[in-house]
């Protein structure tokens, strides 16, 4: 599993893209990272295309993600196609719905606002 | 009539008395024994001043009123006063119209014969009494098996049959003495051991009887006699030749346990191999020795890998017991294992076991069942040789003894050209059952009448723990018996193919756990999408057993446990079973905990959480469709 933060882009927005498997055993050492992923954001997208394992550790990540980009007030959205793994899971969780774009181009548009 | 040969010298004394009862005639014979001349008696003395003083009382207040009313007496025992003392006499009389006739016979012969037959009386009594007491308590002696029951034999006749108040029993173990027992009336405790005489001896008023073998001194037994009024006293002969009887007992005691406990050894060493572990099946085994004998039997038990991933099962039961039978049954159960082999198959087996057996003739008209299962696929391939069915326990419920595959006992002059052998396919959950006959043939029922048993006390077992089922069964089916018989029970379970995985509660295994899980779900018949949601049900409890679990216990770890059942006639469902040792906290208390289960509840067919012993979460899901 790896993290990548790309260089915050022309808008402001900053593009999280995380590849492997997000599990039980990686999302805390992320979890403590959560407010350095944020700060100094205009926007923040979480993409999980890449993503080949995901449970409810990595709702948790989304949530605090979530939860400290409205501190911060920035917009949080999540690149989650369908049909990924990611995206089976924070539909059963009921996060696909607020937060889930099908596509990078679209959530970055939505998290630039 | 007093000149008269036949009246003066007749070998009785005669007298004759006048109707006022004095002497009117008396013969020599009867002068003779009362010492008195004819002048002073007749018309002088009375019959009873003739007598000494019992009888002369007893004729006046009770023979002569007699005399009067029956007219006779009958060999009335009286005593004359005679010269040197008393004189015993019988006295027959009777009465006419002039007086009375009577005659008296000397009685002294036969009294002392009477004394000399009343003490040979007592001598047979007593001597009837003490080959009884010998005879009760040799056939006690002979029927105790062991020194234990040897010694308890022992105290048991002393104060019984042998007549003592006390006995106190010291056995000679290793050559020190040790008390063995104190029984009798007063329980006292027993005192320092007595160094054993050389024959039986009488030592402050108690019987110390030496308990000597042939070859050595088993100990001493002391005696205290009973003091109450009336009891005899003891008899040293007998004591003497009790103290014999029980030390050749003690030999016999002895060289029995000697050989008892090497024969037990040898089973023990051959019972004790336990099959190889592995998850798809498990094995359960009772072995009861009939304790009655004490003597171990031919029965024994066995199970072993014939390849990888075939197991064979083996219960069998040489004729006989002791030594030789156990010997016979280690060179049989060793035989089995050396003939077994890929290719064989249990009909080959038993005909290679006949060539076998007929050179080992205390192996002769064994019996055997034999089975081996394939692990993986459930093929189970079964024989008996003269054995009792084995019994098909479905997980169902369902109970069916399987009938094929039989032909004769081993190495028997009549045996079948060619073994037959049967097979049976075991559904996961299935048990198989083999046994000995002793678990449940009685001499008071029926074959059929035990099996019956047999079978309703299986079903009634189908759904306990395995180690539980086969103790319950054999303890419901031998409530009845005695331990006559040996019995050796084995129970298998096949699970199917299982999947074990254990992680420490770091979680650094998580990935790995789950990759593998999916490999064997695919391989069990699950399509891609049931795979991946199983495995991430499975991962999602994972973390939660390793958060509770293993809370600051790093080093604490989580099982996992999946297997495949197929249910007739539904397709198969996956189980799997997530363990820990620790106790989860309400779902609802952490939103993230509760995310978790939301997401497995709804992947999986069903969720049960179980926290009686730590935290298991069992998964059921239905995967692919019913085996139509």
């Amino acid at each position: 599993m790896s993290l990548e933060v790309l260089a915050d882009r022309a808008d402001g927005v900053r593009v999280l893209r995380v590849d492997g498997e997000l599990d039980a055993a990686v999302a805390p050492a992320l979890l403590e990272a959560v407010p350095s992923y944020v700060a100094g954001a205009g926007g923040v997208v979480l993409d999980l295309s890449e993503v080949t394992f995901f449970d409810s550790a990595g709702c948790r990540l989304v949530d605090a993600l979530a939860r400290t980009a409205a501190g911060a007030e920035v917009v949080l959205r999540v690149v989650a196609p369908p049909g990924c793994r990611a995206r089976r899971v924070l539909e059963l969780t009921g996060l696909a719905e607020p937060l889930v774009d099908d596509e990078l181009a679209v959530a970055v548009a939505a998290a630039a606002r | 009539m007093s000149s008269d040969p036949a009246w003066a010298e007749a070998p009785v004394g005669l007298l004759e008395l006048g109707p006022d009862g004095t002497c009117v005639a008396i013969n020599r014979t009867l002068l003779a024994w009362t010492g008195r001349r004819e002048d002073d008696v007749l018309g002088r003395l009375r019959l009873s001043e003739l007598l000494a003083v019992g009888g002369r009382i007893f004729w006046e207040t009770h023979l002569a009123p007699l005399l009067l009313v029956e007219g006779r007496l009958d060999e009335v025992a009286l005593e004359l006063r005679a010269p040197d003392g008393r004189l015993p006499v019988l006295l027959s009389a009777i009465s006419h119209a002039g007086g009375t006739r009577v005659a008296l016979s000397n009685a002294h012969d036969r009294a002392s014969y009477e004394r000399e037959l009343l003490a040979a009386r007592r001598a047979a009594e007593l001597s009837q009494r003490r080959l009884q007491a010998l005879q009760t308590t040799t056939a006690a002696l002979s029927r105790a098996v062991g020194v234990e029951a040897v010694g308890e034999a022992v105290l048991d006749a002393a104060v019984g049959v042998l007549g003592a108040a006390t006995a106190t029993l010291w056995l000679t173990t290793e050559g020190k003495p040790r008390l063995h027992g104190v029984r009798g009336a007063r329980g006292e405790s027993a005192g320092p051991a007595p160094a054993p005489p050389e024959a039986t001896a009488v030592v402050d008023g108690q019987v110390l009887v030496p308990l000597h073998g042939s070859g050595s001194t088993h100990g001493a037994l002391l005696l205290l006699p009973r003091d109450d009024a009336g009891a005899d006293p003891l008899d040293l002969e007998v004591l003497d030749a009790v103290g014999q009887q029980a030390g050749l007992a003690l030999d016999r005691a002895h060289r029995y346990e000697q050989s008892a406990s090497v024969a037990h050894e040898l089973q023990q060493s051959l019972l004790s191999v336990p099959p190889p572990p592995d998850p798809r099946y498990e094995v359960a085994t009772v072995y009861r020795p009939g304790v009655q004998a004490l003597e171990v039997g031919g029965d024994w038990h066995d199970a072993f890998l014939v390849e990888p991933g075939v197991l064979a099962l083996v219960v069998g039961d040489v004729v006989g017991r002791g030594l030789a039978a156990a010997s016979a049954m280690g060179q049989l159960r060793s035989a089995v294992r050396a003939v077994a082999g890929p290719g064989v198959g249990p009909a080959r087996l038993l005909s290679r076991l006949d060539a076998f057996v007929d050179q080992v003739p205390a192996a002769g008209m064994a019996t055997l069942a034999y089975a081996e299962l394939d692990l993986t696929t459930g093929l189970l391939r079964y024989a008996c040789a003269g054995h009792p069915p084995p019994l098909l326990m479905r997980a169902s419920g369902e109970v069916e003894l399987l009938w094929e595959g039989r032909s004769t006992p081993l190495g028997g002059f009549v045996r079948p050209l060619e073994r037959t052998a049967a097979e049976v396919r075991l559904a996961p959950g299935d048990r198989v059952l083999l046994c000995t006959d002793g678990l449940f043939e009685r001499r008071t029922r029926s074959l059929d009448e035990g099996l019956d048993l047999l079978c309703a006390a299986a079903a009634a077992t189908v759904h306990a723990p395995l180690e539980r089922a086969v103790q319950g069964l054999t303890r419901s089916l031998l409530e009845d018996e005695q331990g006559r018989d040996d019995v050796c029970v084995l129970l298998l379970s096949w699970t199917g193919e299982v999947f074990e995985w254990s992680l420490s509660a770091d979680l650094t295994a998580l990935s790995r756990t789950r990759k593998e899980l999916r490999a064997w779900l695919v391989e069990c018949g699950a399509g891609a999408q049931d795979a991946d949601d199983l495995v991430l049900a499975t991962s999602e409890a994972i973390a939660n057993a390793a958060e509770h679990g293993g809370a600051g216990c790093p080093e604490a770890s989580v099982r996992l446990r999946a297997r495949v059942e197929r249910p007739a006639d539904a397709p198969q469902e996956v189980v799997i079973s997530v363990r820990d040792h620790g106790r989860w906290r309400p779902p609802t208390e952490a939103l993230e905990r509760g995310r978790g289960m939301l997401i497995i509840s709804q992947l999986v067919d069903d969720l049960q959480v179980d926290t009686s012993d730590g935290t298991t979460v069992v998964l059921r899901s239905r995967i692919g469709r019913a085996s139509a």
